[in-house]
């Protein structure tokens, strides 16, 4: 009982601040938007609906880093953690209550975005739209990326530095692949290694994306765990 | 300007006594030197022991024996600056064997060519010529005419076989293409028509010659494809359209470049990472005012808010010039030997000293680049106010833009390199590129320019909205 309370506390936290509820915009319609754009600027676009929807989802997990950061980065700034606390004085349920709603909210948008990028993607490329969308793949993902932030701000406590972490941890390997002349078995080592490339493999259609997600899902739990270690060691 | 003075130094009290500007510092030192190490030491080059040379193409040819003339009047379609058509004498038809040739560039003249050793050229205007190759044992000498009554000397090349097979030849050089994940060269059909072609009559075959695949990743040693069919179509005895893919020549000839010729760039790549801390730094000098209410405090001790944007900007830009060059001296002798070590080494890869004008522009360029960025971010920070919003806005556009465009499509990492802030990193160019050995051709300062207009740009909408805002 005292979980569900404070997943509805938290719920009220996160509907009522605007920010919050701009990035939940943006989870729902950067996805669909990334994919008109997309395909509108691009010249010879690829009719598989994979790449499309990973395109998407390079923009949409800024937003979910960015709500991530915000709805735990908010409670400490202006101190809003010590009322929080004084309610529910067991921080464990507390940091509980935050990742629930955060899990929640970011699969349900990011779902329907999802879904909606996949109906409209034939209009976007026309009759033989090729590949088979994994939908519930890149939601389950884009919650597992805001998960990871939300351990890192707690760990951190500061939203920027925080979004600036996060980012690093996704973008970071990605850039030495792309940026670096290596052989390609370092490279596949890195990429199946790494949180993001990892995660993105199961949005892909190899077989054996649920793994590439299971490896994202250990650098979300790490972080959550450190996140909560520091939440619990430290004053408020 | 004791005003201005003293807000230099209030500003810097502020910036070197918070823990945030270490821990930036830290950070772009950090990923700097991390990209920069790992590309030093995970690329390798075989280019010093392997022959750097290509050699494929269409051929129609005949055999000769003894000392001959060939000659033809030769009109070539421009498929690109580089691309080749002429007459050819070779020791037979296997890519690699020993061969001169004289041919049409469409935007290079002519050029005598052997062994992929030695290049004679002479500037002629576009459209048809006359070529005439004649030789003496192994000595072999090229003409061109513009009407095929006055003849002018290429030169004379020696080469190294027994010269067996003579005839015309096209080839025209791959293009490097992006799209898609994996970078590969796409080859490009050529084509030209020989007329009043001699010796004529019967006896010409056609083979295309082609070179073995390497195995080399793009990237290392010299560009190349596999080729297209090529043919020829021959119209009466005389005259004949020969069309053909591929490239003939060795390394820093006939317009064939290594594709990473440019080490000290190379060792410098890592800033691109490196910049996540500068951005840190810029944003966060303005930002963290806001946050805080400090900035209130701030412009009641200074009211002109233009005087205390400058001094921010001045402060934040000299420190990060001042670690970035530390930064970048380090880099650039650190990388060094670790690439001598892989291979990158003389002759093929001339190693620069740091007090030459390139590397020294390189090396201040990469400072300050990182420097132009945080001031960059001060000003994106100064007009966003929030932390957050600002980090995500920038690195939104610095870093996961620019590398997502990288890792996927050519075009888009050609927009990004030339009309994006991350355009300056041309100043860190030592060597001039060429269309075919990279995807993004910008000028040194033409790119280092827009980076320049981007960061006037904010810092004067900065000031602009700092003037009518209430802090």
């Amino acid at each position: 009982m005292t979980l569900a309370r404070a997943v509805l506390a938290e719920w009220t936290k996160m509907r009522t601040l605007p920010s919050n509820v701009a990035a939940m915009a943006a989870l729902t319609v950067l996805m669909t938007a990334t994919a008109a754009v997309v395909t509108a600027v691009t010249d010879s676009p690829s009719r598989d609906i994979t790449v499309l929807l990973r395109t998407g989802v390079h923009a949409t997990q800024i937003a979910a880093v960015a709500l991530a950061a915000a709805m735990l980065g908010a409670e400490f700034h202006p101190r809003l953690i010590r009322v929080t606390l004084a309610m529910q004085p067991r921080r464990r349920v507390v940091l509980a209550a935050k990742t629930l709603v955060l899990s929640a909210t970011v699969l349900v948008t990011t779902l329907a975005g999802t879904v909606v990028t996949v109906l409209v993607a034939p209009a976007l490329l026309g009759a033989e739209t090729l590949g088979d969308p994994a939908v519930v793949e890149t939601a389950l993902y884009l919650a597992l990326v805001a998960l990871l932030t939300a351990g890192v701000t707690a760990a951190v406590r500061h939203a920027g530095t925080a979004i600036g972490l996060a980012v690093t941890a996704l973008y970071g390997p990605y850039m030495i692949i792309v940026l670096v002349p290596m052989s390609p078995s370092l490279s596949d080592h890195i990429q199946d290694t790494a949180p993001m490339t990892a995660g993105l493999s199961a949005l892909g259609t190899a077989p054996g994306g649920w793994s590439g997600l299971a490896v994202l899902a250990a650098y979300a739990v790490a972080a959550l765990i450190a996140g909560a270690a520091v939440f619990k060691a430290r004053d408020a | 300007m004791t005003a201005f003075y003293r807000a230099v130094v209030a500003e810097w009290t502020k910036l070197r006594t918070v823990r945030s500007t270490g821990l930036a510092l830290l950070a772009m030192i950090g990923l700097t030197m991390l990209l920069s190490l790992l590309a030093a030491t995970l690329s390798t080059s075989t280019a010093n022991d392997a022959r750097l040379s290509v050699d494929q193409f269409h051929f129609v040819h005949r055999p000769v024996t003894g000392d001959a003339t060939v000659t033809a009047r030769v009109s070539q379609s421009d498929t690109g600056e580089w691309a080749k058509a002429g007459l050819m004498v070779k020791e037979g038809t296997a890519s690699g064997s020993s061969y001169a040739a004289i041919m049409l560039t469409p935007g290079h003249g002519v050029r005598l060519q052997a062994d992929a050793r030695t290049e004679v050229s002479r500037p002629s205007a576009a459209g048809p010529r006359w070529l005439r190759l004649r030789w003496t044992g192994q000595s072999v000498t090229g003409y061109e005419s513009p009407d095929g009554v006055t003849w002018n000397t290429v030169g004379t090349v020696a080469v190294a076989g027994r010269l067996s097979e003579a005839g015309l030849f096209v080839a025209s050089p791959p293009r490097l293409h992006l799209l898609g994940e994996i970078p590969r060269y796409e080859a490009v059909p050529g084509s030209a028509t020989f007329q009043d072609v001699a010796p004529d009559g019967p006896g010409w075959r056609d083979t295309p010659v082609v070179e073995p695949p390497s195995g080399a990743a793009v990237g290392e040693g010299v560009p190349s494809a596999p080729p297209l069919a090529g043919g020829s179509r021959w119209s009466g005895t005389a005259m004949v359209t020969v069309t053909g893919s591929g490239d003939i020549g060795g390394a820093g000839m006939g317009g064939i470049n290594l594709t990473d010729l440019d080490r000290v760039r190379a060792g410098l790549s890592g800033v691109q990472f490196g910049l996540i801390g500068a951005i840190a730094l810029g944003a966060l000098a303005v930002t963290a005012e806001f946050r805080t209410g400090t900035i209130r405090t701030t412009f009641a001790a200074r009211p002109g808010r233009g005087t205390v944007l400058a001094a921010k900007s001045l402060v934040v830009a000299v420190v990060v010039f001042v670690s970035g060059l530390a930064l970048a001296v380090a880099a650039f002798l650190i990388t060094r030997p670790l690439q001598h070590a892989n291979g990158y080494h003389a002759p093929i890869y001339p190693s620069p000293a740091l007090t030459s004008p390139p590397v020294l522009r390189a090396v201040a360029g990469a400072a300050l680049f990182l420097s132009l960025i945080a001031v960059f971010s001060l000003a994106v920070g100064t007009i966003v106010r929030r932390t957050a919003g600002a980090v995500v806005i920038l690195l939104t556009g610095l870093v996961i833009v620019p590398v997502v465009a990288a890792g996927t499509s050519g075009s888009a990492a050609e927009v990004v390199g030339r009309f994006t802030p991350l355009a300056g990193l041309s100043i860190l160019q030592t060597v001039e590129l060429t269309p075919l050995s990279n995807a993004v051709v910008t000028g040194v300062w033409a790119g280092f320019a827009v980076l320049c207009g981007y960061t006037a740009a904010a810092l004067g909408a900065a000031f602009w909205i700092l003037n009518r805002r209430d802090a």
